[in-house]
């Protein structure tokens, strides 16, 4: 693997539960499980999607992947060469199985190379390579600071610049590969339309040059005719940039049109991995299935096939047993309400977790 | 590009809440009379017009003038000939500072034991609620007459008590806004960019409950001077001081008699103060909710 | 029946009058309904596409909000002309609404048979127990599954879909000649929005009422409407059956919408994005309000207003580029 299709980021077995407390000791009586032990891989340079409907846990998933919340288990390792994952994994096994010779060193590669091992001060300075575009054009800047300091928040913070003169450029030039107006640099938010907003969000999180950017739903709160501004903003700027990014979203059409690689995420986990391509046409789990033929198609002669589901996503607290769509599937068999699917490899690059493809 | 109207451009979010207050004419003509006190607070440390042989001076040969009959003294004089329109008048320093140290106390304590249970959570949050729930449940009054009864009855004091009793409220309201504010999308932001905790306390969360803040402090001197009304006429006051409980505790012996100088001073300065004060506050609050943001 | 008007809006102006300036939210709006008709309105926020519904239904907050002109004709009577007991006569009784959020739109501490049963007791007279079984019976036509339990849940013990399948049981209620759906599936996932339309188109077809569907989503609109309206600040710019609109969009903006979308499995669809936004409705413009967005826009664009004229059989259009067209074609 040469440097340049080297995977920038490798998550293992991510998980996120929420403790939820009742009572007047406020004692734990179960868990949400948002997100439960999702692993994937995202290539240097390429947009990975990752879709599901609300409540599916994506949100949940991209702010923990960046350790915004704190992860309840997993691993994630940000631009760290193969051979040290590889080796790590090796000695994980060796230790794993009882045999402790190696158990320090696989500590100490753990402790440098695993961000959620990372102490809060190696964190904090290891944050500025990956940031967050969130989804509320609104809710996502400070009504009580101008635009010009929400942009430079992450200069501010880590000090990278030398004179004011130097911080004001740096803010000008973020504005105007942005799209903004360089001469609103003290307005404030609410001066704003919710496509600059976005804009200002997406300044704000390349202010320290990340390599990843987290996309959140970036473009669901806005009207169609900005959505795609900001996508092409997005595209261009992960050229000039060299950028790699996230994108989390509930719209199939535009995960597909805007992502190279497709996660579809259902109560917590991932059911199907794909190239986009590669899913649209295949689609092998059956919940992808339906989402895709749900999805409306903006031309009144195509008539297909709808496969309606029944009934709601069941909640996160007390999800079914086994497969967690087998309540809601037409293919259901036995094995489905009891045993989990792990996500296995069906075609080169085309994993699904389905009984159904044993 | 932005298109709010061109009177509002460039104005910070806090610009806008003061001109939306500086419309209120009713909010305003309350702040000129609040404004009125203050200047009569610190007038009443001066001997302007003999206030403070008035006030202090014994006169028995004008004892129990009536109002209204003595255009020397408007509102009568007490048992002893002390004018009561002058001791009103340096109640009224009595009551402002009162007031005021009353919330540079509570403030403080609010803003940080909320802060630190709102954000932090956990067994800090367990800890900060059991304390307030304690403070909560007693009644207030109980505990400032033991902390009066103990440390001596002096103004310092009771408004120590006051300010030891008062920041339960407050402190409630901003761990709550602490508790949201700490899903906010910018506040996030601004964790994900490295931001230390003070920073996020402070920058990004505190300035969002200041109209909380300045609507209590300013709301705070009505339950101030309310209870130190309240206080005098049990007798936990200092006598001596013309403060406006002192002047009512008084006027309950010579109410009897016919003599309701005492009570009638007091309360006339009272009630227009704290009218006011409701109605400025009210207005206040209105102004500043960050919720009415783009009301213009 | 079949092709008779229900609904006529003619030149319909709603303003809202505000401490900055007069909002022309809905600026000269006309078009017409038949009996048993899906209309669609489509168009991107703050366009007054809720707006010019809303003065239908009379739900329109007055002060700030003021009708300036024009007529709401159902079924030849003028709306603006009743007075408050007719229009509730028509109102209640041939009108329905479903909204964009069920659950701010129910009342959280009554069950959901308890408000199906109010607006039957507004509407009809049925004793107690003939009540029970029209609540059980509309639970059960919009899908509902127990519908004896559900009778029984508060609004929050539903999730969003079963909350929308609630409302469109209190519209039915009724029994409406018309029903009017303001973005009655923006809040709902893909596949609860897919069984909602179904809902909506069988409910049609068995009851023959009219629908207006309020949405900004090109795509709902193409599977679920017989006309397409698209408003842009304030007026209809295009109006027409909605084959027509996908095959032969004449308006510059509606041609740019569907330019600007995604669409599931076609990846060789050129994307375009419309460049700047919206204008404020707060300023006359003089000439075509989308001018300066338009990539076909002329100079006359900037200083003359264009009308809504027919520029092909059953399709109107508000262009100036047709505009010596318009009578070739007819």
């Amino acid at each position: 693997m040469n440097e340049k299709n080297r995977n920038l980021l490798e998550v293992y077995d991510l998980k996120k539960h929420f403790p939820v407390k009742a009572g007047i000791f406020r004692r734990t009586v179960g868990q949400v499980k948002a997100v439960d032990g999702i692993s994937f891989s995202i290539e240097r340079g390429k947009t990975f999607g990752l879709v599901g409907e609300s409540g599916c846990g994506k949100t949940t998933a991209g702010r923990t992947l960046i350790a915004l919340y704190e992860p309840t288990d997993g691993e994630m390792f940000f631009d760290v060469a193969p051979e040290i994952i590889a080796r790590m994994r090796e000695l994980e096994r060796q230790v794993r199985s009882g045999d402790l010779t190696h158990e320090a060193e696989w500590r100490e590669l753990k402790a440098r190379h695993d961000i959620y091992s990372f102490g809060k001060k190696e964190l904090r300075a290891a944050r500025s390579d990956f940031q967050m575009m969130f989804q509320d054009p609104f809710g996502s800047l400070n009504p009580r600071i101008p635009v010009g300091d929400i942009i430079a928040e992450g200069l501010d913070i880590h000090k990278v610049y030398e004179s004011k003169n130097q911080r004001k450029e740096r803010v000008e030039y973020l504005m105007e590969a942005t799209g903004l107006d360089p001469s609103y640099i003290n307005r404030y938010p609410h001066e704003f339309s919710g496509g600059q907003r976005q804009r200002i969000g997406i300044a704000r999180a390349l202010a320290l040059e990340p390599k990843l950017l987290v996309l959140d739903e970036p473009v669901s709160a806005l009207d169609v005719s900005i959505q795609v501004q900001i996508l092409e903003l997005l595209n261009r700027l992960k050229s000039e940039l060299d950028l790699t990014y996230l994108f989390i979203a509930h719209d199939l059409s535009v995960v597909e049109y805007f992502s190279d690689e497709v996660a579809v995420m259902y109560l917590g986990r991932i059911v199907e991995i794909a190239d986009r391509t590669s899913l649209y046409e295949n689609r092998f789990h059956p919940y992808t299935k339906a989402l895709i033929s749900a999805v409306p198609v903006p031309d009144p002669e195509t008539k297909r096939r709808r496969i309606l589901l029944e009934g709601d996503v069941p909640s996160p607290i007390n999800p079914p047993p086994g497969c967690h769509f087998h309540p809601r599937c037409a293919q259901c068999m036995d094995r489905c309400r009891k045993e989990m699917p792990p996500l296995k490899e069906i075609r080169p690059g085309h994993k699904a977790a389905c009984w159904l493809y044993e | 590009m932005a298109d709010t109207a061109n009177k509002y451009k460039g104005k910070t979010p806090f610009q806008l809440s003061l001109m939306r207050l500086g419309r209120n004419r009713g909010a305003m003509l309350c702040l000129a009379v609040v404004v009125l006190y203050i200047l009569m607070a610190f007038v009443s440390f001066s001997d302007w017009g003999g206030l403070q042989g008035k006030a202090h001076d014994f006169d028995l040969d004008h004892r129990f003038v009536k109002p209204f009959t003595d255009p020397s003294h408007i509102f009568g004089t007490d048992s002893f000939g002390r004018d009561v329109f002058a001791r009103a008048v340096i109640g009224t320093r009595i009551a402002l500072f009162l007031g005021f140290t009353t919330g540079l106390i509570m403030i403080p304590l609010a803003i940080v034991l909320g802060a630190l249970s709102g954000y932090y959570g956990g067994w800090v949050d367990d800890i900060i609620i059991y304390v307030m729930t304690v403070i909560y449940s007693i009644p207030g009054l109980l505990i400032i007459m033991s902390l009066v009864q103990v440390m001596g009855a002096s103004f310092l004091v009771i408004a120590f008590a006051f300010g030891v009793t008062g920041w339960v409220g407050l402190g409630r309201v901003i761990r709550g806004a602490f508790i949201q504010a700490r899903e906010y999308e910018y506040v996030l932001a601004a964790k994900n960019l490295g931001a230390s905790d003070g920073r996020i306390i402070f920058r990004h969360i505190v300035p969002n409950v200041t109209h909380f803040v300045i609507v209590r402090f300013v709301l705070n001197f009505v339950s101030v001077i309310k209870s130190e009304v309240t206080l005098a006429y049990v007798g936990l006051s200092i006598i001596g001081v013309p403060s406006w409980g002192n002047m009512i505790d008084l006027s309950k012996t010579e109410i009897m008699a016919g003599n309701w100088q005492n009570m009638l001073a007091p309360t006339v300065f009272m009630f227009l103060f704290l009218v006011a004060l409701n109605i400025f506050g009210d207005a206040l609050r209105d102004a500043l909710d960050p919720k009415l943001k783009n009301v213009l | 029946m079949e092709d008779s008007i229900l609904l006529e809006v003619k030149d319909l102006k709603t303003f809202f009058h505000t401490e900055e300036g007069i909002v022309r939210a809905v600026n000269g709006v006309s078009y017409t309904l038949k009996e048993g008709e899906t209309l669609g309105i489509v168009g991107e926020s703050g366009c007054g596409k809720s707006v010019s519904s809303y003065s239908v239904m009379g739900l329109v907050e007055m002060p700030p909000g003021r009708i300036h002109g024009g007529e709401i004709l159902f079924r030849g009577k003028d709306l603006l002309k009743m007075n408050d007991r007719e229009i509730s006569a028509v109102r209640g009784r041939h009108m329905a609404m479903i909204f964009q959020e069920p659950m701010t739109a129910l009342n959280p501490i009554m069950t959901c048979g308890d408000q199906i049963r109010e607006a039957l007791r507004i509407h009809t007279r049925l004793t107690k127990t003939e009540q029970d079984a029209r609540i059980l019976g509309l639970l059960k036509e919009v899908g509902i599954p127990a519908p004896e339990k559900r009778m029984n849940a508060y609004p929050h013990e539903l999730s969003g879909g079963m909350r929308q399948r609630v409302m469109i049981a209190i519209a039915l209620s009724c029994s409406p000649s018309l029903l009017i759906a303001d973005e009655p599936t923006t809040a709902l996932d893909v596949t609860i929005q897919a069984q909602i339309l179904e809902l909506m188109k069988e409910l049609q077809k068995k009851h023959g009422m009219a629908i207006i569907l309020i949405t900004h989503d090109l795509a709902v609109v193409a599977e679920s409407v017989d006309r397409v309206a698209v408003m842009y600040a304030g007026e209809i710019v295009e109006n027409a059956p909605v084959r027509e609109i996908y095959r032969n969009p004449k308006h510059p903006y509606t041609q740019a919408l569907l330019q600007s979308i995604p669409e599931l499995g076609k990846r060789d669809k050129k994307i375009e994005a419309i460049p700047g936004r919206v204008p404020n409705l707060m300023e006359d413009i003089p000439g075509c309000p989308f001018a300066n967005r338009c990539k076909r826009a002329m100079d006359i664009c900037r200083s003359e207003k264009p009308e809504l004229k027919p520029v092909g059989e059953d399709h109107l259009c508000r262009c100036l580029l047709y505009n010596d067209g318009s009578d070739n074609t007819r």
